[in-house]
């Protein structure tokens, strides 16, 4: 049985859980956002109603003030205000781990994440930092947990518990798949290959008017490689590819090319060429160029219409600083507290750090059971978990 | 099955020639003049040939030739064809005989003797066993077939083309034929090696048996011996000391008892083992290994690039000359066909198409509204999915 490169991509989780078509993706955030907003205006309700029995309860069985938070029905963020902070924070997320690491940060954890929820329920403030430092584990680059709190600074001083809270959560929204194929290191041998490709092809041609000039031109066109190149790599891959939605939509090899298409279109065509040798004779792949070409093409114009400067505006600014405001008012009120949650899904949940005494002794003991029956020779028995046998 | 009937002394030449005229050689078996001949031989101890009977020399032997299979004995054969092929001196027949062809008859009926060398001959080619067929029904397929040859030759029905049809089978499987025959005598010899071992245990076992009722014999008659020498020495009542003594050497027979009786129970059991293993069903012979293939014999075929064993590239200089990489393992090989499969990995893979028909939701069911439905916020492991 034979593997090639493609059977190999359709293999990896980025693939199968990963790769959406336009409308699917659509559909998916749609739906994410609807959910999220039933989700926020129940549990303000059953806030509410709360509030006015605990009122009742007070007041001796009368309502006599209702006040205008308890009437007013919250306004949600809709999906177009979710994008636009999404795509701020990604932006600040892949500034930080430039800024910070020195290589182009993993956004698509974030952007993974908030397929399935929303910055309504858990705010991409605080998912940013864990979801760059699960980055840095995945990707190489591993910092010490207090190290890194340090490093990423902010204007409140991070604390481990921040980016330790919300981690599973983060993991089980990416499904457990931690691989995000990129396209920088394929963009390498594009480089060099078509520079050995190039060389031949001019070396091939005849020689008409002496060799010193061929050889020139050589250099210059190792230069214009070189350079496609690093605008590929620099200036689309490590910024607009990775801000837009261009990873669950292509295929890494379709957007390093369409990167290096952005970069320089002669040159990344006359290099499909070579790819796309046809057997004379056989007209076979000339289809499947097109098509591969038209996708690359597609795929470009996504990347250039998300090369947009690093900095927002000051409308942009404004906006979001609204948008921002508004997702401080309908944010869901279950989820705010991601540290206490965290801590309430743990055995015997401690605000402080402390057990209670009874609790703490028994713990003891039961450890030092434990301990003494991992001693005996066959082990300690198995639990008893009620199954038959 | 008749047809594996082994030959008792072993001795005889076995036949690897196969006669041609085998028609012929039915009609001149078919008459009854021979028939006759036959049986009134059948008691007679007088060489046909030379009139010789064994009266006058008891050591004399009848040999046959499976060519005619006259009989005579064997200082005729050794005056008439020691200096090569004659014909056959009985009268009418006219087959040219060889003289290391003749061998002793091993049954009186020339007919048998017949059948048995053509069955034998048979089996030799036709040599495949049970656990060569799939099913069952298969290999009594086979084996209607190889009797319905053998019953042909035997009795002179289409006796060319069962020859053909024996003779085509032969040439077209020697090889095959080969290996089974090989396979059979490492079945025998490891059969005669079971026997033996088998024999050996039961030796050694009777053996111990017989030590131990040595013994028990032994403690009997010093019992015995005892009890006379008390009675000898002890004053008392003679039967007390009789009774006493005689209760010491059943107690003794009784802890003696199972001792002897345990090594040949267990024995049996082993035995019992080995019978059970005897009806067993063959190993079938190990396949030579394979070489080890990580992937059950997938292989990876890279379709859109051939990696070179150098790449004249900068950024990667420092990587296969630094002592500091290569020590640790780095191959810069390995790096570069990982990089190329990256490159490549997708290239012509439609996203929109191919991930088209997904079930998003049925995939993954951790949308939020799933979540609000379960409304169990703060168990968080079933927070998403």
């Amino acid at each position: 049985m034979h593997l090639n490169e493609d059977a190999k991509y359709r293999t990896s989780t980025q693939f199968r859980y990963w790769n959406f078509t336009p409308d699917s993706l659509a559909s998916l955030r749609r739906n994410t956002n609807r959910a999220a907003v039933e989700r926020v205006k129940a549990a303000f309700d059953r806030r509410r109603k709360a509030r006015i029995a605990a009122d009742k309860a007070q007041n001796g069985g009368e309502v006599t003030v209702v006040s205008e938070l308890q009437t007013k029905e919250v306004e949600c963020l809709t999906l177009e205000e979710e994008q636009k902070l999404l795509g701020y924070y990604c932006a600040q997320c892949l500034k930080m781990g430039k800024d910070n690491f020195k290589y182009p940060a993993n956004v698509y954890y974030m952007k993974r994440f908030y397929l399935f929820n929303s910055p309504m329920t858990y705010h991409p403030k605080d998912i940013l930092k864990t979801a760059l430092f699960v980055a840095t584990k995945t990707e190489n680059h591993h910092q010490d947990l207090d190290k890194y709190c340090g490093q990423i600074g902010g204007k409140k001083p991070t604390l481990r518990d921040d980016v330790l809270a919300p981690e599973f959560i983060l993991t089980q929204a990416l499904r457990f798949t931690f691989e995000v194929r990129h396209p920088f290191r394929a963009v390498l041998p594009g480089h060099s290959q078509s520079a050995v490709q190039l060389q031949q092809a001019l070396l091939s041609l005849p020689q008409t008017s002496g060799g010193p000039e061929i050889i020139h031109e050589v250099h210059q066109m190792e230069k214009r490689i070189t350079e496609a190149h690093s605008i590929a790599s620099d200036r689309y891959l490590k910024n607009a590819a990775l801000l837009t939605d261009a990873y669950f939509l292509y295929t890494p090899s379709q957007i390093w090319l369409a990167a290096h298409l952005l970069a320089d279109e002669p040159l990344t065509l006359f290099y499909l060429d070579t790819k796309f040798t046809v057997a004379p004779g056989s007209n076979s792949s000339a289809p499947l160029k097109t098509r591969v070409i038209s996708t690359i093409r597609s795929c470009a114009t996504m990347i250039s219409n998300g090369d947009t400067p690093s900095q927002p505006t000051l409308e942009e600014r404004a906006e979001l600083t609204r948008v921002d405001k508004k997702l401080y008012q309908c944010r869901n009120p279950d989820k705010i507290d991601l540290i206490g949650l965290n801590k309430a899904q743990k055995r015997d949940a401690t605000m402080d750090g402390k057990l209670e005494e009874g609790l703490a002794k028994k713990r003891k003991i039961e450890r030092e059971k434990q301990e003494k029956e991992a001693d005996d020779f066959w082990g300690p028995p198995l639990p008893n978990t009620g199954a038959p046998g | 099955m008749s047809r594996a009937v082994q030959r008792p002394g072993g001795a005889a030449p076995k036949r690897t020639e196969i006669t041609d005229d085998g028609g012929e050689f039915h009609s001149y078996f078919d008459s009854p003049e021979l028939r006759n001949v036959h049986k009134t031989d059948k008691t007679s101890d007088i060489c046909p040939v030379c009139k010789s009977s064994r009266y006058l020399n008891p050591q004399m032997k009848f040999l046959v030739n499976p060519e005619c299979y006259h009989k005579m004995c064997e200082s005729c054969v050794d005056r008439i064809f020691s200096s090569g092929p004659a014909p056959c001196p009985i009268a009418g027949c006219r087959r040219t005989l060889r003289k290391a062809k003749f061998r002793a008859q091993t049954f009186e009926d020339v007919f048998v003797e017949r059948e048995v060398d053509i069955r034998r001959r048979v089996a030799k080619v036709f040599n495949r066993c049970e656990e060569d067929f799939e099913t069952l029904l298969d290999y009594n397929d086979y084996l209607n077939d190889v009797e319905d040859i053998t019953y042909n030759l035997i009795n002179g029905i289409d006796v060319e083309a069962s020859e053909k049809k024996l003779q085509g089978y032969a040439e077209a499987n020697r090889q095959l034929i080969d290996d089974n025959e090989n396979r059979a005598r490492k079945a025998a010899t490891t059969y005669a090696a079971r026997q033996a071992q088998v024999k050996e245990q039961s030796r050694l076992r009777r053996e111990a048996n017989m030590r131990e009722e040595e013994r028990e014999r032994q403690e009997r008659l010093e019992g015995q011996r005892n009890i006379i020498n008390q009675l000898a020495s002890r004053d008392g009542d003679a039967e007390q000391i009789v009774r006493e003594g005689q209760i010491g050497l059943k107690r003794r027979h009784k802890t003696a008892i199972p001792d002897r009786r345990k090594p040949s129970a267990s024995a049996t059991k082993a035995e019992d083992g080995k019978l059970l293993y005897r009806g067993l069903k063959k190993k079938t012979e190990v396949e030579p290994e394979r070489p080890f293939s990580p992937y059950a014999g997938l292989r990876i075929a890279n379709e859109y690039s051939v990696v070179q064993d150098h790449y004249d590239a900068p950024w990667l200089s420092f990587a296969w000359q630094d002592e500091r990489y290569l020590a640790g393992g780095f191959k810069i090989g390995d790096f570069y066909s990982r990089v190329f499969s990256e490159a490549f990995a997708g290239l012509s893979v439609f996203v929109d198409e191919e991930v088209a028909g997904r079930n998003l939701t049925g995939s993954f069911s951790a949308t939020e509204g799933a979540v609000a439905a379960a409304d169990q916020d703060v168990n968080m492991s079933d927070d998403i999915f």
